[in-house]
């Protein structure tokens, strides 16, 4: 998909982005290209100003079959962000990446400015998510993964970093005495990458252990806490490099 | 009557009690009832009440979306529950210029309801028994959901206003829970015949609603 590259078909002015407004927001695209076509939404006034035209036509319906929802829901729902405003008020504005990548390049500019006069050794995961060529996909949720499945659930990759990490939000935490287990899967047997548990929010952000390269699978498996020297849990959630 | 029953859910009978004093300036002068906007912008300033109201008004639409999509009441709680989560937490980032709280509240709704089913999409139909015809079964049961819908007047004049391929490919969709390439295999279509029906229907369903409230 290419930004706003707009053409002429059959004297129409063709966005390539415009097709995909119906699709979002019947809910219909496959969740990578959910995010690009909200990434691209951001920069696109043409394509917001569609999906807020064609939307009038899916709240028509969503009106149509409202269901009453049950009484104890509205409380859940109220305790539940009564906890959230408790616990993480500084994290309510969420983290902006590229903004972010923007600040530790120019923090890396910086530093090879003041080269020589210190020894810089930056954090691995800072590395990878500042590389250039970062990019992320999706980790599949498999079956065997018995808890609602989380609210994000993704490999942040770099090539040339040779290096990726998972990133969780709304993860659940593993049996007690249980870790989640990170694979590197190539030819041979799966490499065992790390070991990881998410926080108390449910959010985990693990780098891989190993080098992370192109065509390589990741997998989680949950296992003994400390983690084991090869897979005994079934996979739970995998993504191709 | 449809236009009527719209009308009530876009702007709904007078309620300020949630309305602290202060908050009286903030309402546009001309109306005693918030708009969504306003309880937006007030839960974004952490306004726990204002977001209460902000859920009475919407609850039942978010319901109805989830329900319709992950099918079980159990999870369909469970989902909707984080929804309201998410809308809270990102209320911030809730921009005006960029549409309105309901198109907001509604693709988030849709969002997590079609991860939540697409994730169990699989376990559920093996769960069903139905091994060689899961392709099959999908189309069926939303046969039945637009069945039990089109009992409803309102849905019956909105699906009405379709050609037959309009309607196909956005129940499937809409009933579904389909993507829009499963709605092309499943119908034999090409990606782009299903993405430009997609849209030529709704647009269909916007029209036909601005020719209901005139």
């Amino acid at each position: 998909m290419v930004c706003c590259g707009s053409g002429k078909r059959w004297g129409r002015l063709v966005n390539e982005f415009e097709e995909f407004a119906a699709p979002y927001l019947l809910g219909a695209l496959e969740p990578e290209e959910r995010r690009r076509f909200e990434a691209h939404l951001l920069e696109c006034s043409e394509c917001t100003a569609l999906v807020n035209d064609l939307a009038q036509g899916v709240i028509a319906l969503d009106h149509a079959l409202a269901v009453e929802p049950p009484a104890g829901l509205r409380t859940r729902v109220l305790d539940g962000i009564k906890s959230v405003s408790e616990t993480s008020v500084v994290e309510l504005a969420p983290r902006r990446r590229p903004l972010w990548r923007l600040a530790w390049i120019a923090a890396a500019v910086l530093v090879v400015l003041l080269g020589g006069l210190t020894l810089f050794n930056p954090n691995p995961l800072d590395q990878l998510m500042a590389a250039a060529d970062a990019r992320t996909v999706e980790l599949a949720v498999h079956e065997a993964f018995a808890a609602p499945p989380p609210q994000q659930a993704q490999v942040v990759f770099s090539e040339s970093e040779e290096a990726a990490a998972v990133e969780f939000r709304g993860l659940a935490s593993p049996e007690e005495g249980n870790t989640y287990q990170l694979w590197l899967i190539g030819e041979g047997d799966p490499a065992p990458a790390g070991v990881f548990v998410p926080d108390e929010t449910g959010e985990a952000t693990a780098l891989l252990q190993g080098e992370a390269r192109s065509g390589l699978l990741v997998a989680i498996t949950q296992e003994p806490a400390g983690g084991l020297p090869a897979p005994s849990g079934e996979v739970l959630f995998s993504a191709e490099l | 009557m449809f236009p009527t029953a719209l009308a009530r859910a876009l702007v709904p009978e007078t309620s300020v009690a949630w309305v602290a004093p202060s908050m009286d300036s903030f309402l546009p002068q001309s109306r005693v009832t918030p708009e969504l906007e306003d309880l937006m912008r007030a839960a974004a300033s952490g306004d726990e009440a204002a977001f209460g109201v902000l859920y009475d008004r919407t609850a039942a639409m978010v319901f109805g979306i989830v329900r319709r999509i992950v099918r079980s009441q159990e999870h369909a709680e469970e989902v909707a529950q984080e929804v309201y989560l998410e809308v809270w937490r990102k209320a911030r980032n809730w921009d005006e210029s960029r549409g309105s709280v309901l198109t907001w509240i509604m693709l988030i709704a849709r969002a997590r309801a079609t991860d939540r089913v697409r994730s169990e999409q699989a376990a559920r139909d093996r769960q069903e028994r139905v091994a060689p015809g899961w392709v099959e079964l999908p189309a069926d049961r939303v046969a039945e959901e637009v069945s039990i819908a089109f009992e409803q007047g309102e849905v019956r004049n909105l699906l009405g206003q379709l050609t037959d391929l309009q309607r196909q490919v956005i129940e499937l969709a809409y009933f579904g829970g389909r993507s829009y390439p499963e709605v092309a295999r499943m119908l034999d279509l090409p990606l782009g015949t299903v993405k430009s029906r997609m849209r030529d229907g709704l647009l269909r369903l916007r029209q036909a609603l601005g020719a209901t409230r005139e």
